[in-house]
């Protein structure tokens, strides 16, 4: 029988129900998502070591921001991070993809160990790869002693250590993308390929033609994905170089971090920096957003 | 056969977990819970306090002064000092408690601290137990954490720098001049005031040292004989200390280093600049003086370090200490010669590595670290009595002395200083630590509230130095343009 409001008893058992079923979720999204991004935009106008009160500043943390040398030093080097990350990651990924995506003798094993350093531990990569790229004793250096070129300093050397970086970051996450690239490869119909084989196109031009047009959905989501990620890197620079030498390889987040916990807590600091990242990845998303109209076509 | 469950059984099974996970969640925070009365203590009689004569009130000292030779610019106003609560003094436990201590050690591999607070229930205090949580990495952060949330260890570990200095302002440590006036076993002026001048924040006592470190030259003794060349002694000045640094050196045929000569540490520099006449970096403790990062000995001290990599090239380079640490070379017989605090003492000896122990090489002055770190007492503690009476017994009673016995540090009182001159230390030279507190000097060039952020702006530029991509005097002229900038600005 419907009530005053038009449901029916069942109608609203099920609306409980439903309610009942999110709402754990909802309570986590609230608590542990909501409630500290308010926060924090609250902590970003104060000052606070997060023992003493806060004290209210104001705008003043963000004017800091633009007086900071080191910010601006982290700005560079989290461009410099993200333009080689970003089409490394892609490029890679989308080769990787590629060479898997036919089924082949041992295909599945050669996916796995594609796959296997995105389900290692950001610390067990870190560790290793630092031990590989060792000045003296690394293997890296060694195998290039053996044809007789001087391995450079990798992670220890300002020129070298942000290459250094972005290397070990990509080889820990090119088989994430791989997966997704492969979804996608798999999803384009095999009888677009017949057709431009009979008008007689060559591998390339199938590439160029038919895969890469219909990947480029896939494209644009890893490519939103890979500006995002790489904005925050913080993981395996902490492991691997601690943002140096000499801040060489200190980016955003890396900052963030040593101004919230190790600088005796300049927390409105850090969350006004933690503010102005994220308002430039919705930026940046936003834009990449709009562009898409021009280049990403949908079957 | 039905199986599975009902919507209804899964909802009621969601519903009480939540509710029992809420309930939890808004629970009162878990008090402390009294330990069980400790078995008797054992019949041998326990070692005797020390004794002191009827306490004439301990002043503390006055906060050191400033730095002679440096003039003063204007900085900010230091924010006023959050009032400190002040303890009173009350009888010791008169029931089982355990209270908890924090340090930043691996409490893996610290036995000693372990052995410590066993013997302080055991011998001294049976109803009080001491529960270490060593926090290995992250120290300050875990510690910050803790005491945001409100419930802090009852004992923190603290020495001179910013974290002290923040947290007396912040009200976080008992003052604990009523404690020590109140205290007839306890006598300020048993500790040496040349140390102890770095532990006073704004005029008051909050923490007090478990020993002192004085700087010596830690030599290998397998790889001087290896190499035929004699030990060092005394009177070593930096010239022989460098040729003795190439007479050690050993390369392969491809010219790769086998066993480095000495350890360049970039961050000696301060060090070395004091020995050469610098009136160090700062020591203020809040009160910002002119930085002397420019000052010509300063550069010269950085200039020394820079050659020992890349101009003798006796020392390892940033890079080849990344992968291997420096203390596994030393005891590995890759490194020779170092000089450090005598804490790392106690990480010889327990290696039962063959070392010697010396003066550092001299430079133009004799000069010595005098470092260490100990406990200080948290306002929200419940215990607060009973941290004093570990207080008293890591700092002036019977674990200092077993620090000291241990090569971790000497006594925090000086009548206790000979102690660190066991048998084992006594032959290797040990005299040298103890000798060198004749010449004290402040060694920690980033005291004060804005120590870290001055830091973490010039050491980066350090590094270029020790990686040979900047001069020393380019680097101390932008290391101290740096500084008062910062300092301008307030952090």
């Amino acid at each position: 029988m419907p009530n005053w409001l038009g449901a029916t008893a069942r109608q609203r058992r099920e609306a409980i129900e439903g309610y009942l079923f999110t709402g754990p979720v909802l309570l986590g999204l609230v608590f542990f998502a909501l409630f500290p991004v308010v926060a924090s935009l609250y902590t970003s106008l104060n000052r606070w070591d997060l023992i003493q009160p806060m004290e209210f500043v104001g705008l003043k943390n963000y004017v800091d921001l633009f007086d900071d040398d080191t910010y601006k030093l982290t700005v560079r080097n989290t461009l410099y991070f993200s333009a080689g990350i970003i089409p490394l990651g892609i490029v890679g990924a989308l080769c990787l993809a590629l060479l898997v995506d036919r089924q082949r003798r041992g295909v599945n094993l050669f996916r796995t160990l594609y796959f296997m350093p995105v389900v290692t531990s950001v610390v067990a990569v870190g560790l290793v790869w630092a031990w590989l790229l060792d000045t003296d004793f690394g293997l890296v250096n060694t195998l290039l002693g053996q044809v007789g070129i001087a391995g450079p300093k990798w992670l220890t050397s300002v020129e070298w250590a942000m290459p250094s970086v972005i290397l070990i970051t990509a080889w820990h996450g090119v088989g994430y993308n791989m997966v997704i690239f492969l979804a996608g490869l798999q999803g384009i119909p095999d009888h677009l390929y017949e057709a431009a084989q009979i008008d007689g196109a060559n591998a390339w031009q199938r590439f160029a033609s038919v895969t890469f047009p219909l990947l480029t959905p896939t494209t644009f989501f890893i490519a939103v994905m890979s500006v995002i990620s790489s904005f925050q890197a913080f993981g395996l620079i902490y492991i691997v170089t601690m943002g140096g030498p000499a801040n060489a390889t200190n980016v955003l987040v890396f900052y963030l971090w040593q101004n919230a916990f190790t600088f005796q807590g300049k927390m409105g600091y850090a969350s006004a920096m933690a503010w102005v990242l994220g308002l430039a990845i919705l930026a940046l998303t936003l834009a990449q957003m709009a562009l898409a109209k021009r280049w990403v076509f949908y079957e | 056969m039905h199986q599975g469950i009902t919507r209804k059984q899964a909802l009621r099974l969601i519903g009480l977990g939540t509710a029992g996970a809420l309930a939890a969640a808004c629970a009162p925070a878990p008090t402390p819970t009294p330990v069980s009365p400790p078995k008797p203590a054992a019949p041998t009689p326990a070692p005797a306090p020390p004794t002191a004569a009827p306490a004439k009130a301990a002043e503390p000292p006055k906060p050191a002064a400033a730095a002679p030779t440096v003039a003063p610019t204007p900085t900010a106003a230091p924010k006023p000092a959050a009032p400190t609560p002040t303890a009173v003094a009350k009888p010791a436990a008169k029931e089982p408690v355990e209270i908890e201590a924090t340090l930043w050690l691996d409490q893996t591999t610290e036995t000693v601290f372990w052995d410590v607070t066993n013997g302080f229930t055991k011998n001294y205090q049976p109803l009080i137990k001491v529960k270490w949580s060593m926090t290995g990495a992250q120290y300050n952060e875990k510690l910050r954490t803790r005491i945001a949330a409100g419930t802090p260890p009852d004992i923190i570990w603290d020495g001179p720098g910013p974290r002290l200095i923040n947290n007396v302002r912040a009200g976080v440590y008992v003052n604990l001049d009523s404690y020590i006036k109140a205290d007839k076993e306890f006598k300020l002026s048993d500790f040496p005031e040349s140390g102890m001048k770095f532990y006073i924040a704004d005029g008051k006592v909050t923490c007090i040292p478990f020993g002192w470190c004085t700087g010596v030259l830690y030599s290998n003794k397998k790889v001087f004989d290896e190499a035929k060349v004699d030990m060092p002694t005394n009177s070593l000045t930096w010239d022989q200390y460098v040729e003795m640094a190439k007479a050690l050196t050993k390369r392969d045929s491809t010219g790769k280093v086998l066993t480095y000569g000495v350890l360049a540490n970039g961050s000696y520099w301060p060090y070395l600049g004091i020995q050469l006449g610098a009136p160090g970096v700062f020591h203020d403790h809040g009160v910002w003086q002119k930085p002397a990062y420019d000052h010509p000995a300063n550069i010269e001290g950085l200039q020394l370090l820079q050659d020992l990599v890349y101009k003798h090239k006796v020392a390892p380079d940033p890079g080849a200490l990344k992968t291997q640490p420096w203390m596994a070379m030393f005891t590995g017989g890759r490194l020779a010669m170092n000089q450090n605090n005598i804490y790392t003492t106690n990480e010889w000896l327990k290696q039962k590595m063959d070392f010697f122990m010396t003066f550092e090489p001299m430079l133009k002055k004799r000069s010595s670290g005098y470092w260490t770190s100990g406990p200080a007492i948290s306002v929200k503690s419940k215990y607060q009595d009973q941290a004093w009476e570990f207080t008293k017994f890591v700092t002036m009673g019977e674990g200092t002395r077993q620090f000291s016995r241990a090569g971790w540090c000497m006594a925090g009182v000086t009548k206790y200083f000979g102690d660190f001159l066991t048998d084992e230390v006594k032959k290797r030279g040990g005299q040298a630590a103890i000798d060198a507190v004749a010449w004290p000097d402040n060694y920690i060039p980033h005291t004060g509230p804005l120590g870290e952020k001055i830091a973490s702006e010039v050491n980066p530029i350090i590094d270029l130095v020790m990686l040979n991509q900047k001069t020393p005097a380019d680097a101390m002229k932008e290391a101290q343009a740096k500084a008062v900038k910062v300092i301008a600005a307030g952090g």
